[in-house]
Protein backbone atom coordinates (compact mmCIF):
# COMPACT_ATOMS: atom_id res chain seq x y z
CA UNK A 1 0.00 0.00 0.00
CA UNK A 2 0.63 3.62 -0.13
CA UNK A 3 3.19 5.63 1.89
CA UNK A 4 1.58 8.52 4.19
CA UNK A 5 3.28 10.88 2.72
CA UNK A 6 1.19 9.91 -0.80
CA UNK A 7 -2.27 10.87 0.53
CA UNK A 8 -3.88 13.04 -1.78
CA UNK A 9 -7.49 12.91 -0.15
CA UNK A 10 -8.76 12.67 3.64
CA UNK A 11 -12.26 12.13 4.07
CA UNK A 12 -12.38 13.10 7.94
CA UNK A 13 -14.89 11.61 10.56
CA UNK A 14 -16.28 14.89 11.07
CA UNK A 15 -17.79 14.99 7.47
CA UNK A 16 -20.17 13.65 4.96
CA UNK A 17 -19.61 13.28 1.17
CA UNK A 18 -22.46 12.72 -0.61
CA UNK A 19 -22.15 12.40 -4.81
CA UNK A 20 -20.16 11.38 -7.32
CA UNK A 21 -16.53 11.17 -5.23
CA UNK A 22 -13.60 11.24 -7.61
CA UNK A 23 -9.93 10.70 -6.49
CA UNK A 24 -6.53 10.37 -8.21
CA UNK A 25 -4.19 9.90 -5.66
CA UNK A 26 -4.68 7.83 -2.36
CA UNK A 27 -7.82 8.29 -0.75
CA UNK A 28 -8.65 7.46 3.02
CA UNK A 29 -11.45 7.30 4.64
CA UNK A 30 -12.53 8.17 8.42
CA UNK A 31 -15.91 9.76 7.93
CA UNK A 32 -18.89 8.88 6.16
CA UNK A 33 -19.42 8.59 1.59
CA UNK A 34 -22.92 8.24 0.21
CA UNK A 35 -22.90 7.88 -3.50
CA UNK A 36 -19.90 6.52 -5.61
CA UNK A 37 -16.40 6.13 -5.11
CA UNK A 38 -13.76 5.72 -6.66
CA UNK A 39 -9.85 6.43 -7.56
CA UNK A 40 -7.15 5.69 -9.04
CA UNK A 41 -4.81 5.04 -6.34
CA UNK A 42 -5.16 3.73 -3.08
CA UNK A 43 -8.12 3.31 -0.71
CA UNK A 44 -7.84 3.08 3.06
CA UNK A 45 -11.10 2.69 4.69
CA UNK A 46 -10.75 3.21 8.56
CA UNK A 47 -12.51 1.82 11.08
CA UNK A 48 -15.19 4.11 12.33
CA UNK A 49 -15.97 4.65 8.30
CA UNK A 50 -19.22 4.66 6.53
CA UNK A 51 -19.74 3.51 3.20
CA UNK A 52 -22.19 3.35 1.24
CA UNK A 53 -21.63 3.47 -1.99
CA UNK A 54 -20.42 1.43 -4.79
CA UNK A 55 -16.17 1.49 -4.53
CA UNK A 56 -13.23 1.50 -7.27
CA UNK A 57 -9.46 1.60 -6.59
CA UNK A 58 -6.35 -0.01 -7.58
CA UNK A 59 -5.30 -1.35 -4.18
CA UNK A 60 -7.67 -1.05 -0.94
CA UNK A 61 -7.87 -1.79 2.80
CA UNK A 62 -10.97 -1.98 4.28
CA UNK A 63 -11.07 -1.60 8.37
CA UNK A 64 -15.11 -0.11 8.23
CA UNK A 65 -18.53 -0.98 7.20
CA UNK A 66 -19.02 -0.82 3.31
CA UNK A 67 -22.43 -1.32 1.94
CA UNK A 68 -22.32 -1.47 -1.99
CA UNK A 69 -20.08 -3.31 -4.80
CA UNK A 70 -15.73 -3.06 -4.54
CA UNK A 71 -14.00 -3.52 -7.01
CA UNK A 72 -10.09 -3.57 -6.59
CA UNK A 73 -7.38 -4.10 -9.82
CA UNK A 74 -5.07 -5.41 -7.69
CA UNK A 75 -5.23 -5.90 -3.68
CA UNK A 76 -7.58 -6.13 -1.44
CA UNK A 77 -7.45 -6.65 2.16
CA UNK A 78 -10.43 -6.93 4.78
CA UNK A 79 -9.04 -6.00 8.24
CA UNK A 80 -10.70 -7.96 11.01
CA UNK A 81 -13.39 -5.07 11.56
CA UNK A 82 -14.39 -5.14 8.29
CA UNK A 83 -18.15 -5.53 7.32
CA UNK A 84 -18.74 -5.99 3.02
CA UNK A 85 -22.06 -6.13 2.06
CA UNK A 86 -22.22 -6.22 -1.67
CA UNK A 87 -19.97 -7.73 -4.57
CA UNK A 88 -16.51 -8.17 -4.36
CA UNK A 89 -14.26 -8.22 -7.39
CA UNK A 90 -10.49 -8.18 -6.96
CA UNK A 91 -6.84 -9.85 -7.92
CA UNK A 92 -5.75 -11.12 -4.64
CA UNK A 93 -7.32 -10.92 -1.22
CA UNK A 94 -6.15 -11.03 2.27
CA UNK A 95 -8.98 -11.53 4.74
CA UNK A 96 -8.57 -11.10 8.74
CA UNK A 97 -10.35 -13.35 11.49
CA UNK A 98 -13.39 -11.51 12.01
CA UNK A 99 -14.11 -9.92 8.73
CA UNK A 100 -17.76 -9.78 7.57
CA UNK A 101 -18.45 -10.71 4.25
CA UNK A 102 -21.78 -10.70 2.26
CA UNK A 103 -21.84 -10.84 -1.52
CA UNK A 104 -20.49 -12.72 -4.30
CA UNK A 105 -16.75 -12.58 -5.15
CA UNK A 106 -14.52 -12.69 -8.22
CA UNK A 107 -10.83 -12.68 -8.41
CA UNK A 108 -7.82 -14.05 -9.80
CA UNK A 109 -9.49 -13.86 -13.71
CA UNK A 110 -11.06 -10.69 -12.91
CA UNK A 111 -8.37 -8.92 -15.86
CA UNK A 112 -8.87 -12.14 -17.91
CA UNK A 113 -12.46 -11.51 -18.16
CA UNK A 114 -12.31 -7.80 -19.13
CA UNK A 115 -10.53 -8.90 -21.73
CA UNK A 116 -12.15 -11.36 -22.88
CA UNK A 117 -15.41 -9.27 -22.71
CA UNK A 118 -13.45 -6.45 -24.90
CA UNK A 119 -12.30 -9.03 -27.33
CA UNK A 120 -16.43 -9.94 -28.01
CA UNK A 121 -17.34 -6.32 -28.01
CA UNK A 122 -14.67 -6.14 -30.75
CA UNK A 123 -15.88 -9.20 -32.39
CA UNK A 124 -19.57 -7.61 -32.46
CA UNK A 125 -18.61 -4.47 -33.98
CA UNK A 126 -15.97 -5.89 -36.86
CA UNK B 1 9.65 52.98 -9.11
CA UNK B 2 8.36 52.46 -5.69
CA UNK B 3 5.30 53.57 -3.98
CA UNK B 4 4.93 53.25 -0.29
CA UNK B 5 1.39 53.13 1.38
CA UNK B 6 1.01 53.60 5.31
CA UNK B 7 -1.48 52.45 6.99
CA UNK B 8 -4.09 54.70 9.36
CA UNK B 9 -2.66 53.15 12.22
CA UNK B 10 0.82 54.24 11.34
CA UNK B 11 -0.38 57.98 12.24
CA UNK B 12 0.31 57.13 15.59
CA UNK B 13 3.51 58.71 17.68
CA UNK B 14 4.39 55.92 18.59
CA UNK B 15 5.77 54.86 15.07
CA UNK B 16 7.40 57.83 14.20
CA UNK B 17 10.73 56.62 15.11
CA UNK B 18 10.15 53.06 13.42
CA UNK B 19 8.76 55.00 10.17
CA UNK B 20 11.92 57.42 10.27
CA UNK B 21 14.62 54.75 10.34
CA UNK B 22 12.60 53.11 7.45
CA UNK B 23 12.63 56.16 5.43
CA UNK B 24 16.17 56.20 5.64
CA UNK B 25 17.07 52.51 4.97
CA UNK B 26 14.69 53.49 2.11
CA UNK B 27 17.01 55.94 0.95
CA UNK B 28 20.03 53.93 1.38
CA UNK B 29 18.93 51.46 -0.97
CA UNK B 30 17.82 53.86 -3.10
CA UNK B 31 14.43 52.91 -2.99
CA UNK B 32 12.84 55.78 -2.19
CA UNK B 33 9.29 56.60 -3.94
CA UNK B 34 6.27 58.28 -3.40
CA UNK B 35 4.64 57.63 0.18
CA UNK B 36 1.32 57.69 0.59
CA UNK B 37 -1.17 57.73 4.19
CA UNK B 38 -3.59 56.49 4.61
CA UNK B 39 -6.49 58.41 6.27
CA UNK B 40 -9.90 57.93 7.34
CA UNK B 41 -11.36 60.91 5.34
CA UNK B 42 -10.21 59.78 1.99
CA UNK B 43 -12.69 56.99 0.22
CA UNK B 44 -10.39 54.36 0.71
CA UNK B 45 -11.06 52.29 -2.54
CA UNK B 46 -10.91 55.59 -4.62
CA UNK B 47 -7.94 56.57 -3.08
CA UNK B 48 -6.22 53.05 -3.88
CA UNK B 49 -7.51 53.29 -7.22
CA UNK B 50 -5.84 55.98 -8.06
CA UNK B 51 -2.40 55.52 -6.78
CA UNK B 52 -2.88 51.95 -8.66
CA UNK B 53 -3.57 54.26 -11.47
CA UNK B 54 0.41 56.05 -11.96
CA UNK B 55 2.62 54.18 -12.85
CA UNK B 56 4.45 52.23 -10.36
CA UNK B 57 6.94 48.67 -10.91
CA UNK B 58 6.39 48.02 -7.25
CA UNK B 59 3.32 49.55 -4.57
CA UNK B 60 4.99 48.72 -0.81
CA UNK B 61 2.38 48.50 1.49
CA UNK B 62 3.69 49.44 5.22
CA UNK B 63 1.43 47.76 7.69
CA UNK B 64 0.23 44.36 8.80
CA UNK B 65 -2.06 41.74 7.44
CA UNK B 66 -5.25 43.91 7.36
CA UNK B 67 -3.45 46.50 5.12
CA UNK B 68 -2.90 43.35 3.01
CA UNK B 69 -6.20 42.59 2.80
CA UNK B 70 -7.61 46.32 2.22
CA UNK B 71 -5.04 46.52 -1.00
CA UNK B 72 -5.15 42.98 -2.14
CA UNK B 73 -8.09 43.64 -5.32
CA UNK B 74 -6.82 46.03 -6.51
CA UNK B 75 -3.36 45.15 -6.30
CA UNK B 76 -4.21 41.62 -8.77
CA UNK B 77 -7.12 43.74 -10.93
CA UNK B 78 -3.86 45.95 -11.73
CA UNK B 79 -1.44 43.64 -11.88
CA UNK B 80 1.62 45.49 -10.20
CA UNK B 81 3.82 43.62 -7.56
CA UNK B 82 3.51 43.94 -4.32
CA UNK B 83 5.91 44.34 -1.89
CA UNK B 84 5.53 44.61 2.31
CA UNK B 85 6.97 46.24 4.86
CA UNK B 86 5.39 44.36 8.08
CA UNK B 87 5.21 47.27 11.06
CA UNK B 88 3.89 45.18 14.25
CA UNK B 89 2.75 41.80 15.22
CA UNK B 90 -0.11 40.77 13.29
CA UNK B 91 1.82 40.11 9.98
CA UNK B 92 1.39 36.63 9.99
CA UNK B 93 1.56 36.91 6.03
CA UNK B 94 4.78 38.16 5.77
CA UNK B 95 6.27 35.60 8.10
CA UNK B 96 5.12 32.97 5.95
CA UNK B 97 6.81 35.16 2.58
CA UNK B 98 10.02 35.05 4.34
CA UNK B 99 10.04 39.04 5.18
CA UNK B 100 11.37 40.34 8.16
CA UNK B 101 10.08 43.15 10.52
CA UNK B 102 10.39 47.22 9.66
CA UNK B 103 14.02 48.11 7.90
CA UNK B 104 14.80 44.57 7.49
CA UNK B 105 12.28 44.26 4.95
CA UNK B 106 13.49 47.04 2.99
CA UNK B 107 17.04 44.85 2.22
CA UNK B 108 14.23 42.03 1.08
CA UNK B 109 12.49 44.60 -1.30
CA UNK B 110 15.75 45.54 -3.01
CA UNK B 111 16.43 42.28 -3.57
CA UNK B 112 13.20 42.33 -5.76
CA UNK B 113 12.48 38.32 -5.64
CA UNK B 114 9.74 37.85 -6.77
CA UNK B 115 7.19 35.10 -6.76
CA UNK B 116 3.95 34.48 -8.21
CA UNK B 117 0.88 32.69 -5.50
CA UNK B 118 -2.05 31.32 -6.22
CA UNK B 119 -5.33 33.14 -5.41
CA UNK B 120 -8.80 32.33 -4.37
CA UNK B 121 -11.83 34.21 -5.03
CA UNK B 122 -14.88 34.37 -3.20
CA UNK B 123 -18.39 36.12 -4.11
CA UNK B 124 -16.22 38.24 -7.04
CA UNK B 125 -12.88 39.21 -4.28
CA UNK B 126 -9.84 37.68 -4.27
CA UNK B 127 -8.31 35.98 -1.05
CA UNK B 128 -4.85 34.50 -0.33
CA UNK B 129 -5.57 32.68 2.56
CA UNK B 130 -8.83 31.20 3.66
CA UNK B 131 -12.85 31.35 3.40
CA UNK B 132 -14.14 29.33 6.73
CA UNK B 133 -17.25 28.45 7.90
CA UNK B 134 -17.74 27.44 11.82
CA UNK B 135 -19.87 24.72 13.48
CA UNK B 136 -21.77 21.62 12.21
CA UNK B 137 -24.88 21.76 9.48
CA UNK B 138 -22.77 23.48 6.70
CA UNK B 139 -22.88 21.79 3.31
CA UNK B 140 -20.24 22.81 0.71
CA UNK B 141 -20.52 21.56 -2.98
CA UNK B 142 -17.39 21.09 -4.43
CA UNK B 143 -16.58 20.96 -8.45
CA UNK B 144 -20.52 20.60 -8.77
CA UNK B 145 -20.23 16.58 -8.55
CA UNK B 146 -20.33 16.01 -5.01
CA UNK B 147 -21.93 18.12 -1.40
CA UNK B 148 -19.55 17.69 2.13
CA UNK B 149 -21.64 18.14 4.96
CA UNK B 150 -19.99 18.41 8.55
CA UNK B 151 -21.18 16.90 11.11
CA UNK B 152 -21.22 16.50 15.46
CA UNK B 153 -17.89 16.76 16.56
CA UNK B 154 -16.87 19.67 13.71
CA UNK B 155 -15.06 23.04 14.82
CA UNK B 156 -14.18 24.77 11.49
CA UNK B 157 -13.90 23.56 8.20
CA UNK B 158 -12.93 25.67 5.18
CA UNK B 159 -11.38 26.37 1.43
CA UNK B 160 -7.68 27.17 2.19
CA UNK B 161 -5.09 28.70 -0.65
CA UNK B 162 -2.29 28.82 2.22
CA UNK B 163 -2.87 28.30 5.97
CA UNK B 164 -0.84 30.29 8.15
CA UNK B 165 -1.12 28.13 11.48
CA UNK B 166 1.62 26.19 12.59
CA UNK B 167 2.21 22.79 11.36
CA UNK B 168 -0.51 23.44 8.93
CA UNK B 169 1.30 25.36 6.83
CA UNK B 170 3.11 22.58 5.84
CA UNK B 171 1.15 21.05 3.73
CA UNK B 172 0.01 24.12 1.30
CA UNK B 173 1.43 24.95 -1.61
CA UNK B 174 0.25 28.70 -2.92
CA UNK B 175 1.54 27.47 -6.20
CA UNK B 176 -0.04 24.38 -7.43
CA UNK B 177 -2.91 26.29 -8.65
CA UNK B 178 -5.17 23.96 -6.63
CA UNK B 179 -7.35 25.06 -3.22
CA UNK B 180 -7.81 22.88 -0.06
CA UNK B 181 -10.95 21.75 1.58
CA UNK B 182 -9.97 21.11 5.16
CA UNK B 183 -11.93 20.35 8.11
CA UNK B 184 -10.59 20.72 12.11
CA UNK B 185 -12.05 18.61 15.00
CA UNK B 186 -13.14 20.16 18.29
CA UNK B 187 -11.51 17.40 20.43
CA UNK B 188 -7.78 18.30 19.59
CA UNK B 189 -6.32 20.52 21.77
CA UNK B 190 -4.05 22.10 18.96
CA UNK B 191 -5.89 22.07 16.09
CA UNK B 192 -3.08 23.31 14.09
CA UNK B 193 -0.54 21.35 15.81
CA UNK B 194 -0.17 18.47 13.11
CA UNK B 195 2.01 16.60 10.60
CA UNK B 196 0.46 15.67 7.26
CA UNK B 197 1.79 11.77 8.23
CA UNK B 198 -0.87 12.07 11.40
CA UNK B 199 -3.35 13.90 10.04
CA UNK B 200 -6.80 12.88 9.75
CA UNK B 201 -9.17 15.50 9.40
CA UNK B 202 -10.78 16.07 5.96
CA UNK B 203 -7.96 17.00 3.20
CA UNK B 204 -9.64 17.16 -0.13
CA UNK B 205 -8.02 19.40 -2.98
CA UNK B 206 -10.48 21.13 -5.33
CA UNK B 207 -10.85 24.04 -8.28
CA UNK B 208 -14.41 25.25 -7.13
CA UNK B 209 -17.32 24.85 -4.43
CA UNK B 210 -20.24 26.31 -3.48
CA UNK B 211 -20.77 27.23 0.51
CA UNK B 212 -24.61 26.97 1.21
CA UNK B 213 -26.33 28.63 3.49
CA UNK B 214 -27.85 26.38 6.62
CA UNK B 215 -30.27 27.25 9.37
CA UNK B 216 -26.87 27.61 11.66
CA UNK B 217 -24.61 29.28 9.27
CA UNK B 218 -25.32 32.36 7.24
CA UNK B 219 -21.85 33.89 7.14
CA UNK B 220 -18.28 32.98 5.79
CA UNK B 221 -14.92 34.86 7.28
CA UNK B 222 -12.46 35.52 4.41
CA UNK B 223 -9.06 36.19 5.29
CA UNK B 224 -9.69 36.32 8.71
CA UNK B 225 -11.26 39.81 8.62
CA UNK B 226 -13.91 39.89 5.90
CA UNK B 227 -17.54 38.10 6.31
CA UNK B 228 -19.33 37.40 3.18
CA UNK B 229 -23.20 36.30 3.63
CA UNK B 230 -23.37 32.40 2.49
CA UNK B 231 -24.52 30.82 -0.08
CA UNK B 232 -21.35 32.05 -1.71
CA UNK B 233 -19.19 30.85 -5.07
CA UNK B 234 -15.47 29.92 -4.22
CA UNK B 235 -12.65 28.98 -7.07
CA UNK B 236 -9.32 29.23 -7.76
CA UNK B 237 -8.57 32.60 -9.28
CA UNK B 238 -7.17 33.12 -13.33
CA UNK B 239 -4.61 35.70 -11.80
CA UNK B 240 -2.26 35.37 -9.15
CA UNK B 241 -0.77 37.82 -7.11
CA UNK B 242 2.81 38.66 -7.84
CA UNK B 243 4.97 39.45 -4.35
CA UNK B 244 8.43 40.35 -3.09
CA UNK B 245 9.26 37.76 -1.17
CA UNK B 246 12.40 36.54 1.14
CA UNK B 247 14.73 33.52 1.24
CA UNK B 248 12.87 32.63 4.62
CA UNK B 249 9.32 31.81 2.92
CA UNK B 250 7.70 29.00 3.76
CA UNK B 251 6.61 27.35 0.43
Amino acid sequence: MSKEKDIETIIGSTVKVEGDFKGQGDVVVEGQVQGKLSTKGNLSVGENAKITADVSARNAIIAGELIGNLKVKDTLELTSTARVTGDIEAQILTVATGAKMNGNLKMGETKEIEKEKEKKEFEEID
Amino acid sequence: MYQYIYDGFLSDQKYDKILTRIESKLTDLDIKGRLHKLTVQRSFENYLKEIADKKSDCLVIVGNDDTLAKILNIVVEKNIVLGIIPIGNKNRLADFMGIHREEKACEILAARKIEELDLGKVGGQYFLSSVEVEGEGVSILCNNKYEIKTLKGIQKIGIYNLCLEGQAQNIFNPQDEMLELLSFSKNKKNIFNFKKKELKETLIKIKQAKILSSSKTTSVLVDGSKIIKTPVDVCLAEKKLKIVVGKGRKF
